[in-house]
């Protein structure tokens, strides 16, 4: 993959975002078609669910509808982060409405961690996940374990806590350690 | 490299209130502070967007897995048939559903806190709109099974709420229901929404001062007059949420 073809992608996604804020069906149908196993990825890997996780999913495509016109390309930020961050979330939203989550063995599938990120998502995305990738490898494993955890099952310092097996105030350390690390090593 | 003995001894960092929402392990009330903060302190909103597309990262190297099914077909279903965009989509529904007041006005929906005005009014107006600081939160309530949507609107100012029912009639000798359900807790009756015209009521406590809420809204199939029993005891016809979309 070239660097004109990630621009191409996103490129073409920005503009299927537009479409949709302009109440284009056929385009939101073109972005659920590039973007759904990529967003149904992230949503699952929340719920761990697979039926929950597609009643979600429907939901995020529904709201992607109503706020398409939001995103804002001018920011910076890549469509499918903006997507992404729709999806987790829409997830975490549920995870919570259903109050403290049961921990569930998540679908084999979705245990594994590092996956390479599918072409479409463009190679400047790709990049911004090795480089954060990179700064979590950095940090104390405690810490970057800490922020995962948080971070996909939204879940509070003291769920996360109980589920870490930690003192409150040594969770929150860790976080607030590695967040100041990430933030550090991204930055650099 | 910072080694784990090192990282351990070294002055804890200040707390990061942004990042730590957007991590998500604020406790409820903590981020419900947050939350309000998002609305009101633009440098806070913006060092929450910088967290937001710094971790986004992680999102993006979740693996790709498509849903057992094709789900588009219900999304589709789920649009209005209305393709005027987001403007029309929510006059579309309130249109249907007889809620005309609600397409007159200002429908401001928070983003992630950030007020946006989706829905610019047309000022055929029946009521006045309400102060922009006190939005008027409109939530659809999805079917479930059957064919009707809901609309319901939150009106903070007057401390309303209106359910309309979509255009499907009420099947005869039954009635519709709706519930509150808190997170984690049993459904609340709120009262029977008539077939022909929207109900209103006060506003339940539960939605009292945020723009967020987990509180799921449904509406069930009951017996003539509502659930005998304080209780569900019918099918769920459609559900839905006041939510920051």
């Amino acid at each position: 993959m070239t660097a004109n073809t990630a621009d191409l992608d996103r490129a073409r996604l920005s503009r299927a975002l537009e479409r949709v804020a302009g109440g284009d069906a056929a385009a939101l149908e073109d972005l659920y078609r590039r973007t759904s196993a990529k967003l149904f990825g992230v949503v699952l890997r929340i719920l761990g669910d697979r039926s929950e996780a597609e009643d979600v999913l429907q939901d995020v495509y529904i709201t992607i509808w109503n706020r398409a016109g939001s995103y804002d390309a001018t920011r910076g930020v890549s469509p499918i982060t903006w997507l992404a961050t729709v999806a987790r979330n829409r997830a975490i939203d549920r995870a919570r409405s259903r109050g403290l989550r049961q921990t569930k063995p998540i679908e084999a599938a979705v245990d594994v961690a590092d996956s390479e990120p599918l072409a479409f998502v463009g190679l400047e995305s790709a990049d911004e996940a090795r480089r954060l990738k990179a700064c979590l490898e950095a940090l104390d494993a405690r810490q970057a374990n800490a922020i995962r955890t948080a971070f996909f099952d939204g879940v509070t310092y003291e769920a996360l806590a109980a589920r870490l097996g930690a003192p409150l105030g040594t969770v929150k350390s860790w976080i607030r350690r590695g967040l100041a690390g990430l933030k550090a090593c991204l930055s650099a | 490299m910072t080694g784990p003995d090192l990282s351990s001894t070294a002055p804890e960092p200040p707390e990061d209130l942004a990042g730590e929402y957007v991590l998500g392990v604020l406790d409820t009330a903590a981020w419900r502070e947050a939350s309000l903060r998002l609305r009101t302190d633009d440098v806070f909103a913006a060092e929450v967007r910088k967290w937001e597309d710094r971790l986004a990262a992680l999102l993006i190297a979740a693996p790709d897995l498509a849903p057992s099914r094709d789900l588009w077909p219900d999304i589709r279903r789920a649009l209005p048939a209305d393709r005027g965009g987001s403007v029309a989509y929510w006059r579309g529904l309130a249109a249907a559903s007889g809620l005309i007041a609600a397409a007159c006005l200002a429908v401001v929906i928070m983003d992630r806190g950030r007020p946006q005005t989706i829905a610019s009014p047309t000022p055929a107006v029946i009521e006045t709109a309400a102060a922009p600081e006190e939005p008027m939160q409109v939530a659809l309530l999805k079917p479930v099974t059957g064919p009707t949507a809901f609309v319901a609107t939150l009106d903070r100012k007057r401390r309303i709420m209106t359910v309309s029912p979509g255009a499907a009639p009420t099947p005869k000798g039954k009635s519709l229901e709706l519930w509150m359900i808190p997170p984690g807790g049993a459904p609340q009756a709120l009262g029977v929404i008539p077939s022909d015209r929207s109900a209103k009521m006060p506003m339940p406590e539960a939605f009292e001062g945020r723009g967020d809420t987990p509180i799921v809204l449904a509406v069930s199939l009951e017996p003539e007059g509502g659930s005998p029993t304080g209780h569900p005891t019918g099918p769920v016809v459609a559900r839905g949420r006041f939510s920051a979309v």
